[in-house]
């Protein structure tokens, strides 16, 4: 098992809330991982830490470190751009932006000042092919990403990350606005994405994590409780606050 | 006299108030345009005024009117876009914005006459401008500067919140992330605020009058003085020169506000479809 | 460009309401403090006698510093009661189209140049009250009309967003309790918002007091001080109004210090108003 992302005794705070204390956490390659546990648990402020979006909030205090490929991401020289383009995100909500389809898709080509039609068509119809969009939109590209419905323009999100060629998925409960339709579809996508991507997945809840995923960590309050195959973690779970979240005793 | 009644009879006169300022407003607005909208014409709108405003059109007046407060929009509505997208998106609540929300605060409460008062002293006498355009549209900047800040700042918060956790998601800047998400979403708000600043320069009297003067000819350069529809229909009615050209002057400042109204308000109709479908 | 270079400009926008602030303040100090200093200020604010160009010179603004008052007062008068009846309307009483309707009014009436409201007092207004109640017409009572109509879609907005701030669960509790509609507002919603009420109507007192040319053409421009409604008077604002575009010398400097009186009584009002509406929000 080759280590690719490495999480090293990572601490964040916000002010007075301390939202991680002392994380250990390795996360192999191509593979998903889901991150789980309850509300508040931290689930949401990990995945920001690794494309580095916890710097937005001014209270932030973090000590620790982050590895990709055994370099820190908190290196002076490491452009924040780069790494969010690398390590790309789908927030819970759907969020598409109020243009067309088209242009969301190529909103982060746009960014790094890619004009180039060609290839700017060329990674529209890579990313909504991945993301298994392509067929019900490829004849109305040009119209508002708002007009979709809620599963597609998740789906259209998915595909204006997979657009900027990334590494690295981080999925925060892709689906917890979406129909079991719109869901299964999801899930069958990311199965297909993992041979190509590395993905971090908050589940929507922890079964969407076990038909899915192949390695677990179980979150609560801040602390990485657990962490093994996904198997081990929902059948044998060697920490009691874990058997007593996936048996449904709390949470 | 009983509750029940005390209550009617109250609300009675709270419907009435209601119904005496709809009254007021469609008075003003008939009275002037009743009395000037006969007199006016092509002729009248296209043709300089002569004998002082006696005879002729006023159309030196629309062009100063329209100069003036472009050349104040101009000025103005960079400065406080700038200015709310500083205070929107580039810092935190801090005694530092307190303060400048204070100075925009105060500066919307600042009246009229003394924007008169300052450009006057300062823009056309300290750094010699003279009454002209500039010294004109520099007053009425400063002076609408503060309702363009707050539409805008207004219109910029109404942005949803993941908007721009998007964009910085996909790599933008803080600056990428103004240009292509906020910016353009906040749009219909800020324009609202534009049009509606613009009204206010194109009614103004006292801070022009003392800056841009009271020239009728056609301005040749933005150093050349300049008189406004407003300026020019005060002139017409205290000097006693001609109350008919007053009434006609009146109707086409009325239309010219009506029409500046409307287009805000589809605007603002716009700018309520497009973030209620967020 | 970078970053930096885009925070430092837009900072700067920022802070130029600020900056101008300040220059404003400085020039007209500048222009009309020394005045101040060489008249007294008691003989300046306290003269009854206005005659900037006569010999002897005298430079006493009482009787346009009067005349600002009771004008501002009688716009009070007729505005307030008004705008918050109609605050109340909108936003307790009337029925949907109707608000539909009252809201861009009310901005139109707001967006209508004030010069156009004293054309209307001075050609249809002045010759009635001269007609019906005596006097030149031209009056302080004329002006104050306007004036108060002039101020209420001011009263109106800042008094309605503080009603409709008021929690729809105080209204509940009142109604619950037997109470009509009627002694809810009055007893429960318009305490409520009375520090809301409170600010907008100190707004518009700043709006009145800082009114120009409107009132420059009803007012009569007389330099007495007003002793009743319908006598002529002039204010701090027409007297500067009226004699900018010809004074010189000492003359200019005497209407530059009427205007930082105004400049001061204008900030007190400003100030207080944001006093009062913080209070709201704590
Ligand atoms: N930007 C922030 N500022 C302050 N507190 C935050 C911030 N982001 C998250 N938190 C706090 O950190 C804790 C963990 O949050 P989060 O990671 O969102 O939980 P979840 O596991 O539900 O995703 C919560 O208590 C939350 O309130
Ligand atoms: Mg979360």
């Amino acid at each position: 098992m080759s280590e690719y992302i490495s999480i090293k005794n990572l601490s964040v705070r916000f002010g007075s809330v301390e939202a991680l204390k002392n994380v250990d956490l390795e996360i192999p390659r191509n593979q998903i991982t889901t991150v789980f546990g309850p509300a508040n648990s931290g689930k949401t402020v990990l995945m920001r830490a690794i494309n580095r979006m916890i710097e937005l909030s001014p209270t932030l205090q973090r000590s620790g470190d982050i590895t990709i490929n055994g370099e820190s991401i908190f290196r002076p020289e490491v452009d924040v751009a780069v790494l969010r383009r690398r390590v790309s995100m789908v927030f819970a909500l759907p969020t598409p932006l109020p243009m067309s389809i088209y242009e969301n898709v190529i909103y982060g080509l746009r960014l790094m000042g890619e004009k180039n039609r060609e290839k700017l068509d060329a990674q529209v119809e890579y990313g909504l092919e991945a993301a298994a969009l392509w067929n019900e939109v490829r004849n109305r590209l040009h119209d508002p990403a708002l007009s979709l419905s809620g599963g597609q323009q998740q789906r259209l999100c998915l595909a204006r990350s997979l657009a900027l060629d990334p590494d690295i998925l981080l999925l925060d409960a892709p689906t917890a606005a979406l129909d079991p339709i719109s869901t299964a579809q999801i899930e069958e996508t990311m199965i297909e994405l993992k041979s190509r991507y590395t993905i971090i997945l908050v589940p929507h809840n922890f079964h969407q994590g076990a038909r899915v995923a192949d390695r677990a960590a179980f979150f609560l309050g801040g602390e990485c409780i657990e962490v093994g195959t996904v198997s081990q973690i929902f059948t044998a779970p060697r920490d009691s606050r874990t058997e007593d979240y996936v048996s449904g005793r709390f949470g | 006299m009983s509750d029940q009644l005390r209550g009617k009879i109250a609300i009675g006169m709270i419907w009435a108030a209601a119904l005496f300022s709809l009254s007021v407003l469609i008075l003003i607005i008939a009275y002037i345009l009743i009395r000037g909208l006969p007199q006016v014409s092509l002729s009248f709108l296209l043709e300089s005024p002569t004998d002082l405003g006696r005879s002729g059109g006023i159309f030196p007046a629309i062009l100063g009117t329209l100069v003036l407060g472009l050349g104040a929009l101009v000025i103005a509505v960079p400065l406080g876009i700038g200015s709310a997208i500083y205070l929107t998106e580039y810092t935190y609540p801090s005694r530092l914005t307190s303060i400048i929300r204070f100075g925009t605060e105060s500066l919307a409460g600042v009246p009229s006459i003394i924007f008169g008062l300052f450009g006057f002293i300062f823009f056309v006498s300290y750094l010699k401008m003279s009454w002209s355009i500039l010294a004109g549209s520099l007053t009425l900047a400063l002076m609408i500067l503060p309702t363009i800040i707050r539409t805008a700042e207004e219109a910029i918060r109404a942005v949803p919140q993941s908007y721009r956790e998007v964009s910085f998601g996909m790599g933008a800047t803080r600056w990428q992330m103004v240009t292509t998400v906020v910016l353009p979403t906040a749009l219909p708000g800020i324009l609202t605020g534009i049009i509606l600043a613009f009204g206010r320069a194109v009614g103004e009297t006292a801070a022009v009058i003392f800056t841009a003067g009271t020239a009728l000819n056609i301005p040749i350069s933005v150093f050349s003085p300049v008189r406004t529809m407003a300026v020019h229909f005060y002139i017409l009615a205290v000097e006693g020169i001609s109350l008919e050209k007053a009434y006609a002057t009146g109707a086409v400042l009325i239309i010219t506000v009506l029409l500046i109204n409307i287009g805000a308000n589809m605007l603002i109709t716009r700018a309520v479809v497009r973030t209620g479908r967020k | 460009m970078s970053e930096r270079l885009i925070r430092a400009i837009l900072l700067t926008t920022a802070l130029l309401s600020l900056i101008s602030l300040a220059v404003i303040t400085f020039f007209i100090f500048q222009a009309g403090v020394p005045l101040i200093g060489q008249v007294g200020i008691a003989p300046f604010i306290g003269g009854t006698v206005w005659n900037p160009t006569g010999d002897p010179k005298s430079f006493g603004i009482l009787p346009m510093l009067l005349g600002s008052l009771y004008l501002t007062v009688g716009a009070l008068i007729v505005g307030v009661p008004l705008g918050v009846a109609v605050a109340v309307f909108m936003a307790e009483l009337a029925p949907r189209r109707m608000a539909q309707i009252m809201r861009p009014a009310i901005q139109l009436l707001a967006g209508i140049p004030s010069v156009i409201y004293g054309f209307v007092g001075l050609t249809l207004l002045a010759p009635f009250v001269r007609e019906y109640l005596g006097g030149p017409g031209l009056s302080v009572l004329t002006s104050a009309i306007v004036l108060g109509i002039m101020i209420m879609p001011n009263v109106i907005s800042i008094s309605e967003d503080a009603i409709r701030a008021v929690p729809n669960s105080y209204r509940e509790g009142s109604l619950a309790l037997g109470a009509t509609q009627w002694q809810t507002i009055w007893g429960v919603v318009l305490p409520a918002a009375r520090s809301g009420i409170l600010a907008s109507v100190i707004l518009g007192m700043g709006r009145a007091l800082g009114e120009t040319m409107a009132v420059i053409m009803m007012i009569g421009n007389a330099l007495q001080v007003p002793l009743s409604p319908l006598d002529s008077a002039t204010t701090l604002t027409s007297n500067i109004g009226l004699e900018l575009a010809y004074a010189s010398g000492q003359h200019r400097e005497a209407l530059f210090a009427t205007g930082v009186v105004l400049f001061v009584l204008i900030m007190a009002l400003n100030l207080i108003a944001r006093a009062v509406s913080q209070q709201q929000t704590n």
